[in-house]
């Protein structure tokens, strides 16, 4: 576990210091792990936990999964955050790195690249699909997100000429969407008459299958958008500025 | 006492969180720390579907919600950390907390 490699002569004085701080350590982890060994060892007040009380409201929840109940309903506010998280995310990422222009001519191989061009619209089926399954069974607005993520990764990896001819806002606005259209579904209960993020019984299916689809494009786009590591420039921009593309240093 | 699976993977997660943890202590450079911050997690997550599945009876949805919204925070978390880590190498030429401006100051 030790990564610490010190040289020279210097070292003879800090490694004494070092091997003591690193015994200290050691004794504290193996505290903290008998610690919460002993905790996990020990039987709760309830094993079953919330299990009771999420069946007993599954009907008013408008979904028959449980898991998307617990998630687009009972713990709305969790998602809604989570949206944040990833739009804030989003923006520090772009905020550290100089965009960058969108790598133009291909030098990947043709069996790669039609090979993704074969898989990328089945990834989008797949993620669509668990999308839809999301409501019954497992598989939701996160696993489809997720889905829809790596197929944006393959589409960076491979340079695809898709990127480049993405439309012109895109990327920004469909992050945005999940965050601003949860924010409206949220405010709208209030404006309604109801609680903060509080459906309409009779309108909650539809409510949780919207947020759904948006949340997997925003989350999907977000992913895809972490692995890219600085913003794609436009067309425009890049005419403006006019300064050579610097296309070492590639995030991993 | 007869092992069952709940054991296991609890003492597995909580064994992941403590190696983990004991790699950000010790490891100086910063892409290590990343890597530990993600192993700790994931003995979290681990520990908590763990906790949902009980002993198997009635599982609890509300912890596998939970995970479902970490694992989506780790990652921006770890994107964040990752392009930070990115700038402070940019920045200061440097990976490592200890070792500072390893190679000379060639930009």
């Amino acid at each position: 576990m030790r990564c610490v490699k010190m040289k020279g002569s210097e070292a003879s004085g800090k490694r004494r210091h070092i091997s003591l701080l690193s015994l200290l350590s050691l004794v504290m982890l193996a505290g903290l792990s008998a610690a919460l060994a002993w905790a996990f060892l020990t039987p709760g007040p309830d094993p079953l936990g919330l299990a009771h009380r999420v069946d007993a409201a599954l009907a008013e929840s408008g979904v028959e999964s449980r898991v998307t109940a617990v998630l687009l309903n009972y713990r709305a506010y969790d998602t809604l955050l989570e949206c944040f998280v990833l739009f804030l995310g989003v923006a520090i990422v772009w905020s550290l790195q100089p965009s960058r222009p969108v790598r133009q001519e291909p030098r990947v191989d043709p069996v790669l690249s039609s090979l993704v061009r074969l898989l990328v619209p089945l990834m989008v089926l797949v993620g669509g699909y668990l999308l839809w399954a999301g409501s019954s069974q497992a598989g939701g607005a996160f696993q489809a997100g997720a889905i829809l993520g790596a197929a944006g990764v393959l589409l960076i990896l491979t340079s695809s000429r898709l990127l480049s001819t993405m439309p012109k806002g895109l990327l920004a606005w469909g992050i945005c969407l999940g965050l601003f259209f949860f924010l409206a579904v949220a405010v709208g209960a209030v404006a309604l008459g109801g609680n903060f993020l509080e459906y309409r019984r009779s309108s909650a299916t539809m409510i949780i299958i919207a947020l759904e689809v948006v949340a997997a494009f925003s989350i999907g786009l977000s992913l895809a958008v972490f692995f890219g590591g600085s913003r794609p420039e436009e067309p425009s921009e890049r005419t403006a500025a006019g300064r050579p593309p610097h296309g070492e240093g590639e995030e991993p | 006492m007869s092992v069952s699976p709940t054991f296991v993977y609890g003492l597995t997660g909580l064994f992941l969180f403590v190696v983990g943890l004991g790699g950000l202590i010790s490891c100086p450079q910063l892409l290590r720390k990343i890597l530990a911050v993600n192993i700790m997690v994931s003995g979290v997550f681990l520990f908590l579907v763990t906790i949902g599945y009980g002993h198997g009876v009635i599982i609890d949805p509300v912890p596998h919600a939970m995970v479902l919204t970490g694992i989506v925070v780790s990652v921006s978390g770890t994107a964040v950390a990752l392009a930070l880590a990115c700038r402070v190498h940019e920045t200061f030429n440097m990976s490592d907390l200890l070792k500072r401006r390893t190679r000379s100051n060639d930009r």
